[in-house]
């Protein structure tokens, strides 16, 4: 049986007060709460700055030890790389990292590249070299461009051993279709919510303001059996932080998974 | 308003159904062949055997050189006729529109249907997680705006894997795609594009019509159009519309003698023929094909001028296109009979004394067939067939 967890894509958010964590509760003490509640979550400040390793180990002390972090890239590795200090950045993050790993509690990285990282010769290499320097992590994909979605990606993504992350959004016109395959041992879910009137035209929190309803979750029931054959870990993030939906909702998931006898 | 279509499709049907019997055989790869033919073909490998390698229309010789423990089973039609009903049953419930393209594959239009069952996403995946819990059977599935996308989608998601396709985004998600994959790219064109550099979709979807018509010919507009993911045809639901009469014979051990392949042509004329005749109807399109047993068919069709409805004359057709279509040394594993351009049948009455004897024997046939059974009085020459008495081997 695989190994599945649920999370939320962050934990440090104030408008989750009331909503997620109690009045009483310092904002030093949202990560063990979060930890009580969640046994994984996906970091996204690592994308904005180059995380430090006393950093990393201070969410290792101040998390319940069944926790375990998936982590974004850093934005000069996927979006706006740097030839000059690109190699640096790199061991860097790597450096970083490195408690999590001995520990056993890196689930995954997560490299987001965005539309304009289109399908070509020059960025599949890229690509490649980037997974070649990361390849000591366990790493997995996201790509918005949808011209990545191709059977030549994933089998080179299945040779790397590198996951890719399937996503649950709008169904509208230039949100990237979702696909539901595994390429490596570790299957990745990211929630985005479906809001389809603020997609496009709202703004960074907007878009993601929406509760998914049991309904819609429930039926993601049949994917996950499918997803369960081929993989030996799942783990799945929700990015509708809005208001504290996100961890509504993935405790909704959890609950649903336990009553599905999907959970190990 | 765009269209809602999922595409359902069991990959290794026939071989996911004898691993429903045979528990053991979810361990080991084993494949569908029918072995009492010189040449031994792969009729469809289970999803270990795919793992391996070996893949349907192989040759049994190739696939033990691949996997030389590999099980061989001989296929079993009626066990997948019946669960390719009820497959079809299933989906039912949740559209009028489904149309059975046989071999584990439906198509549904779910479009209109949110009000009674939710997002189409959902729905889509709901209805996958009822094949899970009912037959046990876990298929590919994928839903976008028409039959071409989601069918591209499943088949690159082939063999297990769930798809969505956003409406207006079909030319986006085919544009980095093999032209393998596209519906109507056999081995033919496929080398043709390869030999221009066409390779993927996207590149087909960028030729002008000008430039398709002289690289392709007669077919570069239908292609074209579906490399841009252009496909307005509908789903067929021989329910709601009858637009062509099906009869078909999977031959249980695959055959190589013309005789016996006309006698079992001429069981299913009559059986045609007595369909068209129960509704008043005539056709005046017909179709023959062949599937050979290296999973390959020809096919060939003609269209008469007037109403066609008695057994003979059916039969007549259908041999003319058998002798046409009858281009390969393979043995032949299914031949169907298609009947289209189906009209009421209304013979002009004759001004003078009624000669049609034909006719009159033709109508006593129907009658006796009606009240004791279509194989009640037959034509002498599908005596040689095997296992005449079981008229269900003959299905609609």
């Amino acid at each position: 049986m695989a190994d599945i967890k649920t999370g939320t894509s962050g934990y440090d958010y104030l408008d989750w007060v009331n909503n997620f964590y109690p009045q009483s509760i310092s904002r030093k003490k949202f990560l063990y709460y979060y930890s009580n509640n969640f046994s994984t979550v996906e970091l996204n400040f690592t994308y904005y700055r180059l995380p430090q390793k006393t950093q990393i180990e201070t969410f290792i002390k101040n998390s319940n030890p069944d926790m375990d972090f998936s982590i974004k890239g850093h934005e000069s590795m996927t979006h706006r790389p740097n030839p000059a200090t690109w190699k640096t950045n790199i061991q860097a993050y790597i450096q970083a990292v490195t408690p999590l790993l001995q520990s056993n509690r890196l689930a995954a990285v997560l490299l987001q590249f965005p539309y304009r990282f289109h399908y070509e010769k020059d960025n599949r290499l890229y690509l490649d070299k980037l997974l070649r320097e990361l390849q000591e992590l366990p790493l997995v994909v996201e790509f918005r461009n949808p011209h990545w979605l191709n059977r030549r990606t994933f089998e080179g993504l299945r040779q790397r051993e590198v996951g890719f992350c399937i996503t649950d959004a709008p169904r509208i016109k230039g949100v990237p279709p979702t696909i539901d395959i595994t390429t490596s041992k570790l299957a990745y879910i990211r929630f985005h919510g479906r809001n389809a009137q603020n997609w496009w035209d709202g703004n960074a929190s907007s878009r993601f303001d929406y509760l998914y309803s049991q309904k819609e979750l429930s039926s993601w029931i049949s994917r996950l059996k499918t997803l369960v054959k081929t993989a030996q870990k799942i783990r799945i993030y929700f990015n509708n932080h809005r208001k504290g939906q996100a961890p509504t909702n993935a405790q909704m998931l959890k609950n649903i998974l336990e009553k599905a006898k999907i959970t190990p | 308003m765009y269209r809602e279509i999922i595409h359902i499709n069991f990959t290794s049907f026939m071989a996911s159904l004898e691993a429903l019997q045979d528990n053991s055989l979810n361990r080991i790869p084993f494949v569908i062949a029918s072995v009492n033919t010189p040449r031994i073909f792969i009729l469809d490998p289970s999803r270990l055997a795919f793992q391996e390698g070996i893949r349907r229309g192989m040759t049994l010789s190739k696939a033990r050189f691949i996997c030389p423990d590999i099980k061989v089973l001989p296929p079993n039609p009626s066990l997948y006729q019946q669960a390719g009903q009820k497959i079809f049953k299933l989906a039912s419930t949740y559209s009028p529109l489904v149309e059975n393209c046989g071999s584990g594959n439906i198509f549904l239009d779910i479009t209109g249907t949110r009000t009674l069952f939710g997002i189409s996403i959902d729905t889509a995946a709901r209805l996958k997680l009822e094949y899970q819990n009912h037959f046990s059977l876990d298929p590919t599935t994928a839903l976008a705006s028409n039959k071409l996308v989601s069918k591209v989608a499943t088949r690159i998601l082939n063999p297990a894997g769930f798809a969505s396709i956003p409406p207006g985004d079909e030319a986006n998600f085919l544009k980095p795609q093999k032209v393998d994959y596209l519906p109507g790219v056999g081995s033919s064109t496929k080398a043709r594009l390869y030999l221009l550099g066409i390779r993927y979709i996207g590149e087909l979807a960028s030729l002008n019509q000008h430039q398709a018509s002289h690289a392709l010919g007669n077919s570069a507009s239908g292609l074209l159009n579906r490399a841009r993911g252009i496909d307005p045809s509908p789903v067929n639901n021989s329910l709601v519309r009858q637009p062509s009469i099906v009869f078909s014979k999977l031959l249980n051990n695959a055959h190589d003698d013309p005789t016996l392949i006309k006698a079992h042509l001429r069981l299913i004329s009559i059986k045609a023929g007595f369909e068209l005749r129960k509704y008043g109807l005539g056709a005046r399109k017909f179709k023959l094909n062949l599937l050979y047993s290296d999973h390959k068919s020809t096919s060939r069709q003609k269209t008469v001028h007037c109403n066609i409805k008695a057994d003979d004359k059916i039969f007549k057709i259908g041999c003319h296109l058998f002798e046409k279509a009858l281009n390969r040394r393979i043995s032949i594993k299914k031949i169907t009979l298609s009947l289209s351009r189906l009209q009421q049948s209304k013979s002009q009455y004759s001004l003078f004394k009624n000669h049609n004897h034909q006719l009159k024997l033709q109508s006593t046939l129907d009658h006796l067939r009606n009240k004791y059974g279509i194989i009640a009085v037959l034509p002498a020459s599908t005596t040689i067939l095997p296992n005449l008495n079981n008229q269900n081997d003959y299905p609609a």
